[in-house]
């Protein structure tokens, strides 16, 4: 028992934009968020980390409301990583890993040997241990998004959220950046755009469109033509290639 | 960022460096100036006045050291050091490198606060110009959070709603200048505008180092705070930081402190826009380390500046708030070019 959504919805100036979605990743597997952009993807990500309090319904950790928890606790359990983290700040990658200790101590009490331990651990899994001293800011995207992941798993996390971490990541990176997201053992829930990447990485996806779940279920089962015509209005051929589902789209019917 | 030390003890090294500076820079500027002392004299009559030892100086020379140069050069120490910190917080947490401790319009509210108490006699004699100057401030700043906090709380709403105030200030305070003071009272409120620590009093000195030092310690208390910023609020939030509480606890607690010290000595710019910087450039943007050397740099600088704006010109005084612009706007391109040729 995990990170799990029960009935949530979030409203803005009167728009519903996630309404009534329930979500229950099971330990340890990769969930993928797929929907396309405003179907809610970011805002579900925002409310299963307790950044906004849900509207209605609730988001519980071990079966409690993340809105009767402390913040600090819930950072100890939950880590997110952005779309894009920019810092107008000199950072050395090893400060932006050592942020996610920062839940784990009080202020003003210096780092232990526990924290050392962490944040090597963490530079190591997300093989980055070797650019600890460098600028971030001198890093590429795809560094930056490693980096963001090992801050993440610095802050030895149960849930990982992960919102679009491939945008702006050539080819070569997406993969591996999804391959670090994949092997990471804790439970991931991560909103894609790109829905063969979903297929090779996620054990399950839920669809999103206009902030309801329209499907979800292991990527083979849920991705059919039908569905990417219904939530995206494209038509595509879904076909299986050794045992991956890869969806092909075609050109617009004119 | 070769040149920054990033070890604990590389930091430690550094703040005792900073402080063993500061004191001989005290001691030192204390010297300075139309009557001839030795740091030797000076340590004499502060051993003097706390009951160790005694000096042979004149009663006048010892009212210099004693009355005038010494609450003056612990006064600018204490305001460097408020203003750089609060300089350094106020860029954190609004992610904006040209905020200064006034980018919430305390140094325009200041000085309409000051010039109604003294060019059009609100309250004289009942308030100061310095309460005048404090209640203005915060008036200034409660304005600035209420208007932030209705157009949607954000940082950039809070920095906007700080330039509304400080351009609304600004004026009332040239407006009422331009239509009510004379020419002498105008210079006066000049004067005091660029900021001036002549006036040094020891009941200044206490004060400013009671609020300096308690924001201080407020301060590093959420320094691990102020680095969960680094990538903006949700990061901060998702990192535990109950980003509304920690916001509204720094903002008032800038606020006050340069209220405070705008009301003892005028709005002495620069001073929190570059030494942050300065000391990122030193020892980095991790704040338990930041703050403490930005709180020696800013310190060791004003004590400095304020050195040289009383005596160049002798016998006029320069606004050491010209000074700190004259000195700092060359240190800061020196900063800013070593800093452009690493990218």
């Amino acid at each position: 028992m995990t990170l799990a959504a029960h009935d949530v919805s979030w409203s803005v100036v009167g728009r519903l934009v996630v309404d009534g979605v329930s979500l229950h990743p099971e330990p340890g597997s990769t969930v993928g968020l797929l929907g396309p952009n405003g179907s809610g993807k970011s805002t579900l990500l925002r409310l299963l980390a307790g950044l906004r309090p849900p509207s209605a319904g609730a988001v519980e950790l071990d079966g409690r409301p993340l809105t009767s928890l402390r913040r600090r606790s819930v950072a100890r359990r939950v880590a997110v990583v952005e779309q894009e983290s920019g810092t107008e700040q000199d950072l050395l990658v090893g400060d932006v890993v050592a942020l996610g200790r920062i839940p784990h101590h009080r202020p003003w009490s210096g780092t232990t040997a526990a924290d050392d331990a962490a944040v090597r651990r963490a530079a190591e899994h997300a093989d980055v241990a070797d650019r600890l001293d460098q600028p971030y800011r001198t890093l590429s995207g795809g560094e930056r998004q490693r980096v963001q992941i090992a801050r993440a798993l610095a802050q030895e996390p149960t849930d990982l959220l992960l919102d679009e971490p491939t945008n702006h990541l050539d080819v070569s990176h997406q993969l591996d950046l999804l391959a670090l997201v994949r092997r990471t053992p804790v439970t991931t829930v991560v909103a894609l755009h790109d829905l063969n990447l979903a297929a090779m990485f996620c054990d399950q996806v839920v669809v999103l469109a206009e902030g309801r779940v329209v499907a979800a279920g292991p990527p083979a089962e849920v991705l059919s033509p039908g569905l990417v015509a219904e939530v995206y209005g494209v038509r595509a051929v879904v076909e299986t290639l050794d045992g991956t589902t890869h969806v092909r789209y075609l050109p617009p019917s004119s | 960022m070769p040149t920054a030390v990033r070890s604990t003890g590389a930091t430690a090294a550094v703040w005792v460096a900073g402080v063993v500076v500061l004191v001989l820079s005290c001691a030192t500027a204390i010297t300075i100036g139309p009557s001839e002392l030795s740091v030797r004299d000076v340590v004499g009559v502060v051993g003097d006045r706390v009951g160790l030892g005694s000096s042979e100086l004149t009663r006048i020379q010892q009212g210099i050291v004693w009355d005038l140069r010494l609450p003056r050069t612990l006064l600018a120490a204490v305001c460097g050091a408020g203003l750089a910190v609060c300089g350094a917080i106020l860029q954190s947490l609004l992610r904006n490198p040209l905020a200064d401790p006034f980018v919430l319009g305390i140094s325009s509210g200041a000085s309409t606060g000051a010039v109604t108490v003294v060019v059009l006699g609100v309250g004289a004699g009942a308030v100061g110009l310095t309460a005048g100057a404090f209640v203005g401030a915060v008036v200034a700043f409660a304005m600035v959070l209420a208007l932030a906090w209705a157009a949607g709380g954000t940082t950039d709403r809070v920095v906007l709603a700080g330039v509304a105030a400080t351009q609304l200030f600004s004026a009332l305070t040239s407006f009422i200048v331009f239509t009510a003071a004379d020419a002498e009272q105008t210079r006066g409120v000049l004067f005091w505008l660029l900021g001036s620590l002549s006036s040094a009093s020891w009941t200044d000195v206490a004060l400013c180092a009671a609020v300096v030092g308690l924001g201080l310690v407020l301060c590093l208390l959420t320094a691990s705070a102020l680095d969960a910023f680094a990538f903006g609020q949700d990061a901060a939030g998702s990192l535990g930081i109950d980003v509304g509480v920690v916001r509204a606890v720094l903002l008032t607690v800038t606020a006050l402190v340069t209220a405070v010290i705008v009301s003892t000595s005028g709005a002495i710019g620069f001073v929190g826009l570059v030494l942050p910087h300065a000391a990122r450039a030193l020892v980095g943007v991790r704040h338990h380390r930041l703050l403490p050397t930005t709180a020696l740099a800013g310190a060791i600088f004003l004590v400095w500046v304020d050195t040289a704006a009383r005596t160049v010109l002798d016998p006029q005084e320069l606004p050491v708030g010209v000074a700190t612009a004259l000195v700092g706007v060359p240190a800061f391109a020196v900063i800013l070019l070593r800093r452009g040729r690493r990218r």
